[in-house]
Parts: structure tokens; sequence; C-alpha cells
């Protein structure tokens, strides 16, 4: 008996032996590892709090809307630690400036009446398609009070100016600046997750960006506004209940805020 | 498990990146080769192994003991597996189940006749003795993913029942009756090898599986 369990023993731990598992398979694989968990890091790290799903969500949207253009990133990801955020406006543009090289524009209050609230000032990460990562650059978030819930962030990409040609649901020129407004809907879902064949369907005609990380599902749209001034790249989002035209009048407040 | 990988595995958890890389290259290999056997391709062995040391570094927290890193690897490796082969099933790819089904129903009427008797030879043994080693594999290789995780463990991994449970979130009774019908499964198989009238459909089954293999691999 225990002669024949050896030679089965024996003869499967030879058969998985014998499966060949190269360096560079080794090293591939370890380099996707890394930009998946960066990828997902940057979600869960904010899934505790709502706000966070929204900072984080905004940073992969911003690398969509501003870094692809470049043709080798594929997406960027960042983190911040919510307990150091800077109350005072002027202390945060002052750390935008000696971060990105200028003071970017930070409304201090909009005429629906939200008024900054909190900022931070983070290193957002760029990665190709191959998981590899290809740069960094800052980025200023500002957070509103209000019912709104605006945030406003602010970076300077690597990859230059936005030269992609997506689709976006609202365009105007303002003071000759492109405002471009989009709404988009995000399935969160937790890292285990199955999305339902309905969800993948969507995802696959474009309607629904699925994104894993979170501790339960959560359904959201985003809406956005983005726009190039002075080699920064501006986007006004939220999740909550506000038009898109509305938003373009609330970034039209951003641009007259510096005058 | 060594002190050196102890250390590691508890700097890992405190999200040291360095760790968790010197984690992946000494255990990469083997994961890699445990997730071809219950797989059964390339790409899903490369995906698996992507995902499980993915879930390692992002829910490292959940590792308490660090001592139990091999048990609780495996636990992901094996887990993000069954879901892979779910999906494999839904999306109405060839699966290895069902291609022995006449097997496997063979199989759990021999198994429950299996007996655990030191003093009589053990029927498998005596099949395997007329058996070539490469011919194992190819057998192993169309049973269901179920018995093929549970004869990786047992076999390859060396685990008993209690941990092969709680690898595969199993009870041990279930453990014990997929062993015993993997292996009566096993037998069975190589049985019919023997048997020049199954052969014909033995190649079909064989080409069916290859024509998988390139396809997938």
């Amino acid at each position: 008996m225990r002669h024949g369990e050896e030679k089965v023993r024996d003869q499967i731990q030879a058969e998985v032996l014998a499966v060949h598992f190269t360096k560079e398979s080794e090293d591939r694989i370890l380099d996707r590892i890394h930009g998946q968990m960066h990828e997902r890091r940057t979600i869960m790290r904010f899934s505790k709090k709502k706000t966070g799903v929204i900072l984080a969500a905004a940073m992969i949207v911003l690398g969509a809307a501003t870094a692809i253009g470049a043709g080798r990133i594929a997406y960027t990801s960042g983190g911040t630690n919510l307990n150091e955020g800077i109350h005072s406006l002027s202390q945060l543009t002052g750390e935008a400036k000696k971060q990105m090289g200028q003071a970017p524009k930070v409304a201090e209050a909009f005429s629906d009446g939200s008024a900054f609230q909190v900022g931070y000032v983070t290193q957002v990460d760029a990665w190709d398609e191959n998981g590899n990562r290809v740069g960094t650059f800052p980025e200023v978030m500002a957070n509103y009070s209000g019912e709104k819930g605006l945030v406003l962030s602010i970076s300077k990409p690597i990859g230059g100016e936005d030269s992609s040609s997506a689709h976006y649901d609202r365009t105007e020129t303002y003071e000759g600046i492109v405002l471009k407004g989009k709404a988009d809907n995000y399935l969160f879902l937790p890292p285990d997750a199955e999305p339902s064949e309905a969800d993948k369907s969507l995802e696959k005609a474009g309607k629904l960006m699925i994104s894993y990380g979170s501790q339960t599902e959560e359904r959201e749209c985003f809406k956005s506004v983005t726009w190039t001034e002075d080699g920064l790249c501006y986007l006004l989002h939220t999740f909550n209940d506000v038009d898109l035209g509305q938003m373009m009048e609330l970034a039209k407040e951003v641009i007259n805020s510096g005058k | 498990m060594k002190e050196e990988t102890i250390a590691f595995v508890e700097k890992m958890i405190e999200g040291d990146e360095r760790a968790f890389d010197e984690l992946y290259h000494s255990y990469s290999g083997k994961l890699y080769r445990m997730a071809y056997f219950i797989t059964g391709n390339k790409n899903d062995s490369e995906d698996v192994l992507q995902e499980t040391f993915t879930t390692c570094f992002l829910h490292r927290k959940s590792l308490k003991d660090p001592e139990r890193f091999d048990s609780w690897i495996y636990q992901i490796l094996v887990r993000t597996s069954w879901r892979l082969g779910k999906k494999r099933k839904r999306q109405g790819e060839l699966s290895y189940e069902g291609i022995l089904e006449q097997g496997r129903e063979d199989g759990s009427k021999l198994a429950g006749r299996l007996e655990e008797d030191d003093t009589q030879p053990d029927p498998l043994s005596q099949v395997i003795e007329k058996e070539a080693s490469y011919e194992i594999g190819q057998v192993i290789g169309q049973l269901d993913i179920k018995y093929r995780t549970v004869i990786l463990l047992y076999y390859f991994n060396e685990l008993g029942v209690r941990d092969i449970a709680e690898i595969t979130g199993l009870f041990e009774g279930t453990v014990k009756s997929r062993l015993s019908r993997a292996r009566a499964l096993l037998r069975k198989a190589l049985e019919v090898r023997q048997d020049p009238e199954a052969l014909e459909r033995r190649q079909k089954n064989h080409v069916k599986m290859n024509r998988y293999r390139e396809v997938s691999g």
C-alpha cells in the first residue's frame, strides 16, 4: 500500500516539476503584478470613505483624460493620506507652486455657495500598458463643501497636453479655453466580485467603467469638465446630482478666479 | 518554514515591496507549476499567478500568522484557479469536467469499494507499475479541476486532509471523499488505458484535449 502511494506521489511530483517556468515569464508577470498592485491599491486605500473613492476615481480618470494622449501612458495612480489635508487655500497653492513650479488656479468659493474645505498635494505615478512605471507628476486636489460635492484636481502631466480624441458629451470654448464635459457611469466592486453579464455588456459598449477594490458594490455617475490652461490640466468633477451645464458654468468660475 | 522567509513575510505585511519581491521570486516557480497542474494551460496559469500575488499583497494584513504564509497563499491560488475555471465554464470553453464523465460515474462506484488495507497490494499501485510515468500526467489532466486540486495538494504539497480542507474551504469529509474518488478515477482511467477496446475512445479524448491545450496554452 505504502509503496503504491509513494509511486503515485513520486510520479505526480515529477509531473508538476516538469512544467517549465522561464525567468523571462517570472519577471514579466512580476511587472504586471506591480502595475495591478498600484492600480488597485489606489482605490482600496480610499474605499473606507466615500470621498476617498471619489478621489481615487478622479485620479484614474484624470490619467485617462490627460496622459493617454502621450501614447505611452496607459493609466495613472496615486495615493493621499486623508490625515494630511491642507485647510488653508494659500498654503495649498504655495505647496502646489513649490512642487509644480507654478501656482494653479484654485477657486476659494463658487457662486452656488460651495467653498474650499480641504486640499491635498500628491505625486501621481504613470504606468505603461505593461505595468512599468514611466514617471511621476504632481497633482493638487481641492475639496469643496456643499451638496454638489465638487472636487477640483490640477496636474502637470508628464505626457504634456491632452491630444486624445476621446468623446465628450459637451464642449464649449470660454476665453479661448476649450472646456470638455463628460458623464461616465462607474461600477465599483470588491476585488473578488464578478460583474453581471449586463454590466459586462455595458462595459464592452463603453457605457460603464468597472473598477475593483471597494468594500461593497457601488454605482456612481462621474460628471467632469476638463480644460488646459498655462500647461496645467484642470479637472472639476463630482459624483453628485449636478448636470453638465452647471459643471461648465462652475468651471468658468475657476478660470475667472485667477483674474 | 525558513526563518529568512518568515522575516520576508513579516516585512511584506508591513508593506515592504522589496520583501514582497523576494517572496515572489522564492514562490513563483512552485505556484506557477501548481496553477498549471490545476488549470492545465499556460495563459491561465500566468493569470492565476498574477492574481494570487496581487491579492497576497493587497490583502496582506489579513495574514495574522506569518508562519502560515504557505497555506494562506495556497488558499488564494486554489480559489483563484477555481474562480477562473468557473469563468471558463461560463464562457463555454471546453472544460475538463465531463470528458471523463463515464469514468467519473464508474469511479464513484469504485470509490465506495476502496479500502485502506495495508496488508493487501494496492490495486492502484499494480496498475501504475504498468504505466510509464508521463502517462500519469495525461490521465490527471483529464480529471475534473476539483479532483486535480486535491491530488495536487495531497501528493505534491504533501499536505494532510485538515490542511487541504482549510485551503480549499471544504469540510474534511469532503476532502477525504474527493481524494478517495480521485484515486478511484485515476485507477479507472489507467485501467481503461490498458483496455484495447477503449483505445479508440481514449485517443479521441486525447486529440480533443491536445487541441484544447494548443488553443488555450
